[in-house]
């Protein structure tokens, strides 16, 4: 695939990045495992644009562009907003931040959607790089890393929509998924109606949203690149009643490693969920080919991310350039977001078909997601395995 | 466990934020293997523990265990007294009563305890008349037909007991109820990444997800969330007494009079008993409280008929109250008079002090306020534990939920959605009812007249304010 050939190409550059980590590189270095750290995913920023994906996909239909709003490809000046002293990103509650002017969305709503992405950084995975070793690790970056992981857990602060988009994705996964069982009885109030499921959440985190899953009866492998977060996920199952009874489990790699550590479980899944991951893949093409080959035929993959769009644009510069202070200017993450019409492209040509797209939103005031019809910044797509 | 609490509430200072991270660790890894010697088994393990079984407490304890969502997770309901299954009805009223409305109402025949209470006694309310001592105005309230009823009146032993029994014959398979039990201290994690824990005053320990506070005004939960408490006692006690009246007809009219005494509330609770919620200074208290049963009588029908206590700035101030209110409520014309007290019920006299509480938030990780922990209000307006029923209602609606999407119980996404909306129920009510309070009180208001009352607001009822302060403390 070209993008990992440029990818290659592009690797010196991890060195000057290595500033930037801020995810467990030491545990990184520990293990054999191949490197899914965010240097990789950075330098991804580097290596694949959204033309690059569209053009590595030619064989593929182009997607009509603006079905789905992503529109405001229009390149915006890349400049350097005012948050320099964020250098350190400040995980506790309110202030201190200087205000982006952006007009019709407050202050909080950035720092609650930076916490997000600070929280996405966290568990990428599936970021089959070449393992090289990294030469440059700071270690201010990864005790501060470890310091975030110990806030995973805490709902109000940086990972408040993670939790709160729980109440949005959770039945939304389970309804889809219920439907498909037959046990009516038990799905009325809801307790076990994914039981008899195989599940797995790729790019788990700290469990967010393999708990719920886990507790709703459905057997769960959780799988992270970041070793840090699997420790709190595991940490949580000794911990918590619920789950010392639930059927879950975590795993630490990425989803292509796992498919080839793992032959047996290749067509086992009931369902594959990656929600708030894709954004942050290297490629997203053999992410996307792991994850049809783990699902059963006819069963079904579940996606949340960022669409590429003016709205999501602006706030990509902010997070990743100003807030984060990371990626060097004039490279976005935002290049990494996938508007729907390519993910479901990239789906279509794997032989899954788009059963559901919507909308989700933010209200950062009553810390609530809802589903909306407009996909520009936040969406949620379902496809279902060819039988 | 103590060290680690005190280690995080330094956790903001950034500084220092690692070191007590770590050392959080540390102590929680401690913790844990301790606890693996005793065993974190599932006998000293529940999934909520509600801490208090009050009026409000074994409301909560009882929908958990009806609930559907629930029959799979463990609730443990700790109460300091004893329990108390409801018999026979007693000879003689208890003193201790409660006006339900109509969406407590609802709540207990969801609880399945309704018919039982009516079985034993609910006497209902079919008009709410609220008098000026002068009685040249009056307000008064009813449904649009006078077939239905505004409140129920109930002992609170007769609900509790109604309560502790569906516990036993309904829950027994989710819910656990330890009498005698007393709460020594808690302590609550910082997020959902420990359990909270109990402690007994008999030493015994237990874990949860979530602890309820169910432990009245004097919270012992409350303390330990550690949250801001607004609270003040208002210098005045309410006597309790159960009446015998004579003159109203069916007895069906419960009244609100302001005495130069204080508000004094009279509640039917059969053709011719009542019960006697009296607000007034607790100087005024102990006088009464020393008076013989006929001298009491005698000091109560005066306050209720005196005329000589006249105030034509109330009477008009309650009279805009009154036109107010009647585009919300119909009036009707028929202006009934009070009953005429014609005696005490044995001794049945007792007194409480008065206060106001807010709790600024009624939750933290792995834990909620319910009833008076969170609020307390005057009974003027025999609101209390109807507000605190209606946590219980908005409390399980959350955690059923919780339930359902598969998430923690303690999880302070969906507690902090209780306590946005119970706040915003609760505030403008306790604040009405403070305001009438101070106004010249009363009404066993619906909610609706309450809050029409605080938009009125305190400005144009600024200087009678002050006014009725003065004389309630007369
Ligand atoms: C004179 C008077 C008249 C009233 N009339 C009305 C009315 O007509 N209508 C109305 O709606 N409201 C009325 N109220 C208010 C009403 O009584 C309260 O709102 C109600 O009792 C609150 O119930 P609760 O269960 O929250 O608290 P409480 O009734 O205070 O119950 C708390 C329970 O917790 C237990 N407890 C406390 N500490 C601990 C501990 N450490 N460990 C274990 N258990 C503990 C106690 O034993 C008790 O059983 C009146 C109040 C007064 C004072």
């Amino acid at each position: 695939m070209r993008t990992t050939a440029r990818c290659r190409r592009l690797l010196p550059l991890r060195a000057d990045l290595g500033r930037c980590l801020r995810t467990s590189l030491a545990a990184a270095l520990q293990r054999p495992v191949p490197l899914h750290t965010n240097a990789a995913v950075f330098a991804a920023s580097f290596s694949s644009s959204s033309s690059s994906l569209a053009a590595d996909n030619s064989d593929v239909v182009a997607p009509s562009v603006d079905d789905y709003g992503s529109a405001g490809l229009a390149p915006i000046p890349t400049k350097r907003l005012l948050h320099s002293n964020l250098t350190t990103p400040s995980l506790s509650s309110a202030g201190g931040n200087d205000v982006f002017g952006f007009p019709l969305i407050s202050n909080k709503w950035f720092k609650q959607q930076h916490n997000a992405n600070q929280l996405r950084k966290l568990h990428t995975t599936a970021v089959d790089a070449p393992a090289t070793k990294l030469s440059s690790i700071d270690n201010d970056d990864v005790t501060r890393f470890a310091r975030l992981s110990g806030e995973w857990w805490d709902e109000r602060g940086a990972l408040k929509p993670l939790h709160s988009l729980n109440q949005a994705r959770v039945p939304w996964i389970r309804d889809t998924l219920g439907s498909r069982t037959s046990k009516s009885s038990t799905t009325d109030d809801g307790r076990s109606s994914l039981a008899g499921l195989r599940l797995m959440d790729v790019g788990c985190g700290a469990g967010v949203l393999s708990e719920p899953l886990a507790r709703l009866g459905a057997h769960v492998i959780g799988l992270d690149a970041a070793d840090d977060a699997i420790d709190v996920a595991r940490a949580r199952t000794r911990l918590d009643p619920d789950l010392k009874r639930a059927n879950i489990e975590y795993r630490c790699g990425s989803v292509e490693s796992f498919v080839a550590d793992n032959p047996k479980m290749v067509g086992s899944f009931d369902a594959i969920v990656a929600s708030e991951v894709i954004e942050h893949v290297l490629s997203l093409e053999s992410f996307l080919d792991a994850c049809v080959q783990l699902v059963k035929p006819g069963g079904q993959l579940f996606f949340t991310t960022l669409n590429r769009t003016l709205l999501s644009r602006v706030m990509a510069i902010w997070v990743a350039e100003d807030v984060l202070g990371i990626v060097p200017q004039g490279v976005h993450d935002w290049n990494k977001f996938v508007p729907p019409n390519d993910l479901a492209a990239l789906l279509e040509a794997r032989g899954c078909n788009v059963r559901l797209l919507n909308g989700l939103c933010y209200n950062p005031l009553m810390n609530k997601w809802s589903w909306v019809a407009d996909t520009s910044i936040n969406y949620a797509l379902m496809a279902r395995k060819e039988a | 466990m103590a060290l680690s609490r005190i280690l995080r509430s330094s956790t903001n200072l950034s500084a220092t934020s690692l070191i007590a991270n770590q050392l959080t660790r540390i102590c929680r890894s401690f913790a844990s293997t301790s606890s693996t010697s005793s065993s974190a088994a599932s006998s000293d393990y529940y999934d909520v523990i509600v801490v208090g079984g009050g009026l409000v407490g074994n409301a909560m304890a009882c929908n958990f265990g009806l609930n559907s969502n629930f029959q799979e997770k463990k609730l443990l309901l700790l109460e300091a007294g004893g329990t108390r299954s409801l018999g026979a009805p007693s000879k003689l009223y208890s003193n201790r009563v409660s006006a339900v409305s109509p969406s407590s109402k609802r709540l207990f025949q969801k609880l399945g305890i309704w018919d039982r209470l009516e079985a034993y006694r609910v006497k209902s309310v079919r008009q709410l008349q609220v008098m000026d001592s002068c009685s040249q105005s009056a307000i008064h309230f009813e449904r649009q037909s006078f077939q239905s009823e505004v409140a129920w009146i109930i002992e609170n032993d007769a609900i509790i007991g109604a309560l502790f029994d569906k516990l036993a014959s309904d829950c027994s398979k989710n819910v656990t109820v330890k009498s005698k039990a007393r709460l020594k201290s808690c302590s609550l994690p910082a997020d959902t990444s420990e359990l909270a824990q109990v402690v007994l005053e008999d030493g015994s320990v237990f874990e949860t997800k979530l602890i309820i506070g169910a432990d009245g005004a004097k919270s012992k939960v409350r303390e330990a969330m550690e949250i801001g408490y607004t609270g003040w006692e208002y210098g005045q006690k309410a006597i309790v007494a159960t009446l015998q009246v004579s003159g109203g007809a069916d007895n069906e009219v419960a009244w609100q009079r302001f005495t130069p005494f204080g508000p004094v509330a009279i509640l039917p609770l059969s053709a011719n008993l009542s019960s006697l919620v009296w607000t007034t200074s607790p100087d005024k208290c102990d006088q009464l409280l020393a008076l013989n049963e006929d001298e009491f009588v005698d000091q109560l029908n005066e306050a209720l008929w005196s005329e000589e206590t006249q105030d034509s700035f109330v009477n008009k101030a309650l009279f805009t109250v009154d036109s107010m209110l009647s585009t919300v409520l119909p009036a009707t014309s028929v202006v009934q008079l009070p009953p005429t007290i014609t005696g005490l019920q044995s001794d049945s006299r007792a007194a409480f002090p008065l206060g106001f509480g807010h709790a600024h938030t009624y939750v933290k990780p792995r834990a909620a306020l319910i009833g008076d922990a969170a609020h307390r209000v005057h009974p003027l307006a025999g609101q209390g534990v109807n507000l605190g029923w209606g946590d219980v209602q908005e409390l399980i609606e959350v955690l059923q939920k919780v339930v359902r999407s598969g998430g923690d119980l303690g999880s302070m996404t969906s507690l902090a959605e209780y306590d946005s909306r119970r706040q915003m129920r609760n505030v403008p009510t306790m604040v009405a009812i403070d305001w009438l309070n101070r106004l010249y009180g009363t009404n066993f208001a619906p909610v609706v007249m309450a809050r029409s009352l605080g938009l009125y607001g305190v400005n144009r009822f600024g200087a009678l304010k002050n006014l009725i302060m003065d004389r309630a403390s007369a």
